[in-house]
């Protein structure tokens, strides 16, 4: 409903939004940014969430947050008052190690990332370089010569969110990709980690960098990658059409609904503005269209009067 | 002449060769891997150059994208190795370059210092011209058990963090870190007027058993978390010509331009309407311009520059 217009569902009425809601029967969420920013919970978006479950929609988290592991993002959820299970979150990190798993991958990933990559590896039985600092030590003379150890197994280069990232890893990781065998897979590419009032780079940066001194393209695991919620689709565990994405970035959330056909609401706590909305509705750029979302709302907690309106049928 | 089409010199008659040399009065001649590595002259070199110079009336000036030296420790080397160009004013690299936009640049002036992700080199060039600058050369590091959240906080949440800071510039950095990374990006995405300045694009230096990342790798991280392009004060940008233009100290039609690299030297010299020369004494040998036709082609070739000298 509302395709692409980005109709913001305060301006509706109590039976418009009602009759939304009735449209779907699954909601896939992004988290940074519409669930909590950084470490602190966003007001009403648990109680949204958790009264979208009561009514009978099926919940799903779905993250590119690669420096956690899945019981990690369900501790964080269900410490925050989520009523959430590890079946339900979808991550970055255990989808890239679902794909070489998918692939049959039976040498050795050197990673550029965080445990939340390598535990999951772990997870499934795929072997891996140790991640944490590798700090130039010396000249780069000496650094050829003596430090840097190439070893020889190595299938795939993973790049996901470090901040170790560095001169030695950038060599490494280029070195291994000029063999046209190795795998390179980036977990995700959003620019800008999110934070409230900083601007810190994201792990796009890093896919970036290897991006141009390995001179390849990676394949990208995370949104706005449809492959990510391929399973669930395949597998018809949802119904694209009846399925809403929440997010609150539209290159990554509301885009990965435009991929897999998803119905799309933008809210207003993350990246993206209705400001940014305009821009694109102004836009001569056909890509652009593709980051304008159903609906809108300023937050997630503002839909929770209408969830609780249907779900004691208007009567308390 | 020979517009774009590999015309192996080595393959005409002389007097083609001649009418081919009567064609330009200047050249600008690359120097890693066209005539030197490192402190080595690449063998005839010299010679060719000097006997352009001297016997053939040319004018001779040395372009490079190395920011790893200053434009005085380029000149140096240039006469270590026998090359007779007059000063060093004919020499263009990349230090140079970026300190010259500075001094002319309306933004930036001389309360503002600069922040260097990059070696020490620039900061050399930087201190000759009286601008102040940080970070040259020096490693920034997470300390044990330190948490990036807590760095940028700690780090990035003063106003002084970028205070005063007129210009970020990137060069080649064996230190390149995460913490450079985020600092860099703190202060372009604090201040629109601050300038984003690279040396120079180079993606990748490919060695037998290893690859080395360029600072195009470096300045790529920078760029795609700032949401900002850098200038790029090095080839192919046609910028590097601007002072020998304004000045009118050579015609772009009869200059031509010397170099080994493809992508980066007949570029540059496509980009400024001038004369092309490819050596094969750097990653490009002809066989390999006929298999990839989406290169760019270079007027003409020599296997090195060398074997020029029995033309002079």
């Amino acid at each position: 409903m509302y395709k692409q217009t980005c109709t913001n569902l305060l301006n509706l009425s109590k039976d418009e939004v009602k009759a939304w809601l009735d449209s779907f029967d699954s909601v896939i969420t992004d988290c940074d940014g519409v669930l909590w920013v950084y470490g602190e919970p966003i007001a009403g978006s648990a109680d949204a969430m958790n009264n979208l479950k009561t009514i009978g929609k099926s919940i799903y988290f779905c993250t590119n947050n690669s420096t956690k592991t899945r019981a990690e993002l369900l501790k964080k959820g269900v410490d925050m008052g989520y009523h959430i299970t590890e079946n339900g979150i979808i991550s970055t990190a255990h989808a890239t190690a679902a794909y070489l798993k998918a692939h049959n991958f039976s040498k050795k990933v050197y990673v550029i990332g965080s445990e939340g990559i390598t535990k999951e590896l772990d997870a499934v039985g795929i072997a891996h370089t140790t991640v944490g600092p590798d700090q130039m030590h010396g000249s780069l003379g000496e650094f050829m010569s003596k430090h840097l150890v190439l070893e020889k197994d190595i299938g795939a280069v993973v790049v996901g969110f470090d901040e170790h990232f560095s001169f030695p890893k950038m060599t490494k990781a280029a070195s291994y990709l000029s063999d046209p065998n190795c795998l390179f897979i980036a977990t995700n590419t959003d620019e800008r980690f999110p934070m409230p009032t900083l601007v810190v780079p994201g792990s796009g940066s890093f896919v970036r960098a290897i991006q141009t001194c390995a001179e390849r393209e990676p394949i990208v695991i995370g949104k706005p990658n449809p492959a990510i919620c391929a399973p669930l689709i395949n597998q018809k565990i949802i119904d694209p059409s009846r399925t809403l994405m929440v997010g609150d970035r539209a290159n990554t959330d509301v885009l990965l609904g435009y991929n897999c056909g998803f119905q799309t609401l933008l809210v207003g706590t993350g990246i993206h503005q209705l400001s940014d909305v305009a821009e694109w509705k102004q836009s001569k750029n056909p890509e652009d269209k593709k980051l304008i979302p159903d609906v809108y709302l300023p937050r997630l907690g503002d839909l929770l009067p209408f969830i609780v309106d249907k779900a004691t049928g208007g009567s308390y | 002449m020979f517009k774009a089409s590999g015309t192996n010199l080595l393959d005409l008659q002389a007097e083609q060769v001649s009418d081919w040399l009567k064609s330009f009065d200047t050249i600008i001649s690359d120097g890693d891997g066209t005539i030197w590595f490192d402190d080595t002259a690449i063998e005839g070199a010299v010679e060719v150059l000097n006997a352009l110079q001297s016997r053939a009336g040319k004018k001779i000036y040395l372009m490079t994208n190395n920011g790893l030296k200053t434009r005085h420790e380029i000149f140096q080397r240039a006469q270590k190795l026998g090359i007779q160009i007059p000063n060093e004013s004919h020499i263009i690299s990349p230090t140079q370059t970026i300190v010259d936009y500075l001094k002319q640049h309306k933004t930036f002036d001389r309360t503002k210092r600069v922040y260097v992700v990059g070696n020490a080199a620039i900061a050399r060039e930087l201190t000759d011209a009286g601008i102040e600058s940080f970070g040259a050369g020096k490693a920034e590091e997470l300390q044990p058990g330190d948490k990036w959240q807590e760095f940028v906080q700690r780090e990035f949440s003063t106003p002084a963090a970028a205070a005063n800071i007129g210009a970020v510039v990137v060069g080649w950095d064996e230190y390149f870190s995460y913490c450079k990374l985020a600092r860099a990006c703190h202060i372009l995405s604090s201040n629109p007027d601050c300038l984003f300045l690279v040396t120079n694009k180079d993606a990748v230096h490919k060695y037998p058993s290893l690859h080395i990342p360029g600072t195009g790798a470096f300045v790529a991280a920078i760029e795609t978390c700032a949401e900002r392009p850098a200038l790029e004060m090095g080839k192919p940008n046609p910028l590097v010509l601007e002072p020998l233009l304004s000045t009118a100290a050579l015609q772009p039609e009869r200059t031509l331009m010397i170099g080994d690299c493809c992508k980066v030297d007949v570029t540059f010299a496509r980009n400024c309407n001038m004369q092309s020369l490819l050596v094969g004494t750097g990653s490009y040998q002809l066989d390999q311009l006929r298999e990839n036709p989406q290169l760019p082609m270079p007027d003409v070739y020599l296997p090195k520059l060398g074997n020029l000298l029995p033309y002079i």
